[in-house]
């Protein structure tokens, strides 16, 4: 390879601005604590969080440094200066993305137009299947909102972070490009991502002004009251009949959004609500003109770290989390396609890729989309993913189980993958569930007291059924339903100059990441989360503090702003 | 051309250690993926080892390879973890003292020191990294194909009387001095190895090569755990 194709990362990069949405998740979270830690060349991060109820974007973003396991590094690098070196290099931005400037204040705006680079978008909604209001609000229109603020810059770049679930095949390659009227299922009458969100905007307005119909609200108090009279409160405060019947009435409305969001995905051939919202918002990116200078990046099930901020960082529970869970249980048939390719990339290897593509925009050697996945050219099948996850739960159950029958049982008892409709499949155990309730009925009342404790246990099971079940639903189409590749080549276009931001998914051994950094890095940080637990958290020993904002903008001394500088403060844990 | 050097072969199954290819690939099977698939890697094991057990006393290719049809079909991950586990489980209480001082008076006397293993080299690798320097690991190997074993075993399998033609092809490759080097066997198959070098030595030998090493007047050693 001549040396004139590499690109040099450090010096596309040196003494630029950068601004980073969807710093406080977990992909944001890794870039940021990478770029700090491995990328002195870059003059000022801007990290934009949003401030909720009671929490200022400062306290958010101290809390974070403080407490994730993710700026580790960082900690352990710089211990006591670190609050002087991120008072150089970073500001955080408070603000609203769905809001015109971002919600930014005039005089902020003005300064980040002359000064800006490249504008990372990496904020969104992750869940599968939300409310379509908060969907289309995080991942269109925020996005669109970015664009026009990239648009109106004298010279930044966006690089836009999707996923490459946007696209949808049953079988086959699914190539880098964009298609400004995406839409997985030929509709007869044409698409259009302009047509649609607008359309998708009025069903939400409909379905809105439908809940707040004086009909509905009085549907619900009765259901309320009725409920209530059931608890044996036959005259409830106006008050409370009041606050629950709007609690109710959010409940349903937010219900009804999820709903639609489903319904209108599938019927138009994705996945899900938030696969839907990515790719409208990549269309609606691709429809704008060229005076926008932007990169796509579609990383595919983003995972666990290989090395950075630490093997086996993850607070992913979207991507391998349910199926490692599910395998780790003592429920054993899953159903899967073994030989479908199951793409998962480790973070710090996304972050990797976003570095690079973030200096091949400046440099303007960028491509429009980059798929940033394995299966392309280092794959792991589904069936090999699941080997690999039973051996690691053989690995634990055999050295860390003080209980008997975990280690000497379930350490054997590994989880198969079979056909969604095998006769000993998640089905047919709630049936059985069903059925022994129904026996346990027709039984004198003196037995069914004795089968209490056995009737709990089998109760107990079925929720952990009802959960299993509902993760099944949620990955079928990924794990089952589809063949495809996601050809990840445009990264090679600009290899960069420095070992350390190369991305390339085959720098790695699947097994050895399996079974040594990710399952055990799910069982630390991702099950707890799926177990409603808290995970681990990291305890910094000097703790930094951010003081209230001075006057930051030093070629505009008199206007306000909302970002906020830093000052040194170190505190024993 | 640099000269020859003596060294000594190691039979690692019954001299380094007192279990052999049957007992891994029993293990193997036994922690196979679902009770269906144990059953029926079992059921051949309990076919194979008693013709191991007949077959091993002249020629352990056959018996080698049937041995390791069990595994058909495996992954090659579940196979490199289970042969880790195995080791750490059972093989590592299971060598045998006297023979590690064998290799370790064989280094002590400047001599290259070579590993025979009937084993796939998923069991003898750890071994031999256990072990003080070993030059060279001879050990079957298993072949995959997309990530799973076919069951079968690539050429040249050792453990057979060609084991011995090998070797000699081996240790002129390797400018092995084979009058000045010493072999330690086990089996009957090892007959040829052991008339190749200059020092034979039985080591709790088999039916079949007690009764060559008497006849030959080959020295004889019994250590058996």
């Amino acid at each position: 390879m001549s040396r004139q194709s590499l690109l040099s990362v450090r010096e596309a990069l040196q003494g630029r601005h950068v601004f980073l949405t969807g710093g406080s998740g977990f992909v944001g979270k890794v870039w940021l604590s990478m770029a700090l830690t491995q990328l002195p060349e870059i003059a000022k991060i801007y990290v934009f969080l949003r401030p909720k109820a009671l929490v200022s974007a400062k306290q958010r973003f101290e809390k974070m440094i403080n407490t994730s396991p993710a700026f580790r590094p960082l900690h352990e690098r710089y211990g006591r200066e670190l609050s002087t070196f991120l008072s150089e290099r970073l500001e955080i931005v408070e603000g609203e993305l769905s809001e015109p400037d971002l919600g930014l204040p005039p005089a902020l705006v003005r300064r980040l137009r002359r000064d800006l680079d490249v504008f990372i978008h990496c904020a969104g909604l992750v869940d599968f299947n939300p409310d379509l209001r908060k969907s289309l609000s995080s991942n269109v229109d925020a996005t669109m909102r970015v664009a026009d603020f990239v648009e109106s810059c004298d010279h930044a770049r966006l690089l836009h972070v999707s996923t490459c679930y946007v696209a949808v095949k049953r079988y086959g390659e699914i190539p880098e490009v964009i298609d400004p009227n995406y839409v997985p299922k030929e509709q007869s009458g044409g698409f259009s991502a302009r047509a649609e969100l607008a359309d998708a905007h009025a069903r939400i307005d409909s379905i809105m002004r439908a809940q707040r119909t004086e009909a509905v609200t009085q549907r619900l108090r009765e259901e309320v009251l009725s409920d209530l009279h059931a608890q044996g409160r036959h005259e409830p405060s106006a008050h409370l009949v009041e606050t629950l019947t709007k609690k109710r009435q959010r409940e349903e409305l937010k219900r009804l959004l999820e709903e639609e969001g489903e319904e209108r995905a599938r019927r138009l051939g994705w996945h899900n609500t938030y696969t839907y919202s990515k790719s409208l918002a990549e269309s609606l990116l691709a429809q704008r003109s060229s005076r926008l200078r932007y990169s796509v990046l579609r990383p595919s099930i983003v995972e666990s770290a290989i090395e950075f901020p630490e093997p086996g960082w993850n607070e992913s529970f979207n991507g391998s989390a349910p199926l490692a869970y599910i395998m780790g249980s003592w429920f054993r048939m899953v159903p899967a396609r073994p030989d479908a390719p199951f793409d998962v990339i480790p973070v710090d290897l996304v972050c990797r890729a976003m570095t690079t593509v973030s200096a091949a925009l400046i440099e303007g050697r960028n491509q429009q989309v980059y798929h940033v996945g394995s299966s392309d050219k280092h794959r792991c099948s589904v069936g090999r993913a699941a080997e690999l996850i039973v051996l690691a739960h053989r690995k634990h159950l055999r050295h860390h189980r003080n209980n008997r029958s975990e280690r000497v049982i379930k350490s054997r008892w590994d989880a198969i993958l079979v056909e969604p409709d095998h006769p000993l499949g998640i089905k047919t155990s709630r049936a059985l569930v069903r059925g022994y309730d129904e026996l346990v009925d027709l039984l004198p009342r003196k037995l069914q007291r004795k089968l209490d404790k056995v009737s709990q246990r089998v109760h107990d099971m079925d929720e952990d059924f009802a959960q299993i079940e509902k993760l099944v639903d949620l990955y079928l189409p990924f794990m089952y339903e589809s063949f495809y590749v996601f050809k990840s080549r445009a990264l090679d276009t600009h290899p960069p100059r420095e070992p350390e931001f190369s991305w390339g998914p085959a720098l790695f051994d699947w097994r050895k990441y399996w079974i040594d950094i990710h399952v055990p890095g799910l069982r630390r940080w991702a099950f707890p989360l799926i177990e409603g637990k808290r995970p681990e958290r990291y305890r910094a020993q000097h703790k930094i503090r951010l003081s209230e904002p001075k006057s930051s903008s030093h070629d505009e001394p008199h206007a306000t702003e909302s970002s906020v500088g830093l000052s040194t403060h170190n505190d024993q844990a | 051309m640099s000269e020859a050097k003596p060294a000594v072969f190691v039979r690692v199954e019954g001299v380094l250690t007192a279990r052999g290819a049957c007992s891994a690939a029993a293990y193997m099977a036994a922690n196979a993926a679902g009770i269906r698939e144990r059953v029926l890697r079992l059921g051949h094991l309990a076919v194979a080892t008693p013709l191991y057990e007949v077959l091993g006393q002249s020629d352990r290719v056959l018996a080698n390879r049937l041995t390791y049809l069990a595994l058909r079909n495996m992954s090659e991950d579940r196979i490199a973890e289970l042969a880790d586990e195995y080791w750490q489980n059972v093989l590592q209480r299971q060598v045998l003292a006297q023979g590690l001082d064998l290799v370790q008076r064989a280094r002590r006397a400047g001599k290259k020191v070579v590993l025979l293993a009937d084993s796939i080299e998923e069991i003898a690798r750890p071994l031999s990294e256990q072990l003080p320097r070993v030059d060279a690991l001879l050990c079957n190997k298993l072949e995959y194909r997309n990530g799973r074993a076919t069951g079968k075993l690539c050429d040249p399998v050792i453990g057979g009387h060609d084991g011995g033609r090998f070797l000699s092809h081996w240790a002129h490759e390797n400018e092995i001095d084979l009058d000045a080097s010493t072999a330690y066997g086990a089996h009957g198959p090892d007959v040829l190895l052991m008339t190749a070098v200059g020092e034979p030595c039985a080591v709790n030998p088999d039916f079949t090569l007690r009764r060559a090493a008497r006849e030959a007047g080959w020295p004889v050693m019994d250590f058996h755990v």
